[in-house]
């Protein structure tokens, strides 16, 4: 892999942190929410009593939670399959907070030039992020105000205490140390989530007939478009991928004349961008939680080189060899179906 | 590029493996085996019957609850992953003759 080629500009639009900023804050807010004099979510647990948005639910009343949570299933296996794993890339709370952890890490190492202090602020930081989700948890179970009333001088009951604890300590071992480790090897969903995808579910992709063959070049010497070469045929375009991804078994790759490389400029900015260190440039991984982190670092260096941004893009299967989009698949058929079913069932109890 | 059979980290990353699959699937079944469960018991009404005279409430009730459960999952993950572990059958260990 070589260095960086050039000064890279910042992607413009920042909708994937504006939304994680009010997942984040709607979290928080949740518990404060009031509905007819009553906190409006409160699983009332010492009363034995679930307030529902004005609606009360009562111990025996556990089948309507059970239906809700099966109505969420469906609904996240209809996104995934129409969606692929946004759920996991934009809105699931490990890559939230995951986020909220490492965006305080770097800032913290940007400002602070001291790295004992510098460690020591993103401690505090942390415990304190955790702290207060650790309250928010709590406060879904018993009157959110009372609660933080009674944080200071210590009015808590022990289990209060305890669960407030208990959700913060998890909170900062998952954010903070675990991280996408709980992606990779914990997440019973991210090993569901590729038996929801077809060849029309979107995946973040590199387009090897583009991209291929990748390496360095003098600067000035335009796109593949740009220069006529256009694109590779799908054969040798995966014949490239698979030798730059094992030269063990392959051998180094040889030099290529400068008009005859694809757009991929082997900076490695896709690799560097991603949690996990992944390389999309060897096929849709099922490790990838889509976070869009590597398309957006490869489309500032394409426009840094003046060439055309989609060279690693979300898109299917089916989108990256030009044929037509299906809507209606069986997968999607399948959990459309679930989530209709699921409803009727509970429009039925009411 | 990230191998997954790099040595450096493999280590935690493989106990980080083993210990999350026992603790968290069990975690999230005695969450739903506590929610069941106490949707159909009033810990008070257990407690009259089991330990009358005592001063439990219902939070260390829940509590309690919720940590038994979760300590038989988890001793039931642990166990299915003990046994989960390749035997040590193989005799490429052994000397030869």
């Amino acid at each position: 892999m070589s260095a960086p080629c050039a000064p890279v500009a910042r992607p413009a639009l920042r909708w994937r942190g504006l939304l994680s900023v009010a997942l984040l804050a709607g979290f928080h807010a949740l518990p404060w929410l009031r509905w007819d004099g009553r906190q409006a979510l409160l699983f009332d647990l010492p009363a034995r009593r679930f307030d529902l948005f004005g609606w009360a639910l009562w111990p025996g009343d556990v089948g309507v939670l059970f239906g809700l949570v099966a109505v969420m299933a469906c609904s996240l296996a209809l996104l995934t399959s129409l969606g692929g794993r946004v759920w996991c890339g934009h809105a699931c709370p490990q890559t939230v907070w995951g986020t909220l952890f490492r965006w305080v890490e770097h800032e913290c190492a940007r400002w602070l030039h001291r790295p004992a202090l510098a460690t020591t602020i993103k401690h505090v930081g942390w415990a304190a992020i955790a702290l207060w989700t650790g309250i928010t948890f709590v406060g879904l179970f018993t009157p959110i105000d009372a609660l933080v009333a009674g944080f200071w001088p210590g009015r808590w009951s022990a289990w209060e205490r305890f669960w407030v604890l208990f959700y913060a300590t998890a909170t900062w071992a998952n954010a903070g140390f675990l991280r996408e480790q709980v992606c990779l090897d914990l997440c019973p969903y991210a090993r569901l989530a590729p038996s929801l995808f077809d060849a029309d579910t979107p995946q973040v992709c590199y387009d090897a007939r583009r991209g291929e063959p990748r390496g360095r070049r003098a600067r000035g010497c335009g796109s593949v478009q740009q220069r006529g070469r256009g694109l590779l045929d799908p054969t040798s375009a995966s014949d490239y991928t698979f030798r730059a991804a094992h030269p063990a078994l392959a051998g180094p790759l040889p030099r290529f004349a400068d008009d005859r490389l694809g757009d991929c400029l082997d900076c490695a900015a896709c690799v560097h961008a991603c949690p996990m260190q992944l390389d999309v440039r060897n096929g849709p991984l099922p490790d990838c939680i889509a976070c869009g982190n590597c398309v957006d670092a490869c489309d500032a260096q394409m426009r840094a080189w003046r060439f055309p941004v989609g060279l690693i893009r979300v898109a299917s299967a089916n989108a990256m060899q030009g044929r037509p989009r299906r809507w209606l698949r069986p997968r999607v058929l399948a959990a459309l179906g679930g989530l209709v079913m699921m409803l009727a069932m509970g429009l039925r109890q009411l | 590029m990230r191998p997954s059979n790099d040595p450096p980290g493999t280590r935690r990353r493989t106990l980080i493996q083993y210990w999350g699959a026992v603790l968290w699937p069990s975690f999230i079944a005695a969450g739903l085996a506590c929610g069941v469960f106490f949707a159909f018991v009033d810990p008070l009404r257990l407690r009259d019957i089991s330990f009358p005279g005592q001063a439990l409430s219902r939070e260390l009730g829940y509590t309690l609850g919720f940590f038994m459960f979760w300590a038989v999952t988890a001793l039931a993950s642990a166990v299915t992953g003990y046994l989960l572990r390749p035997l040590p059958r193989d005799d490429d260990e052994l000397p030869l003759g």
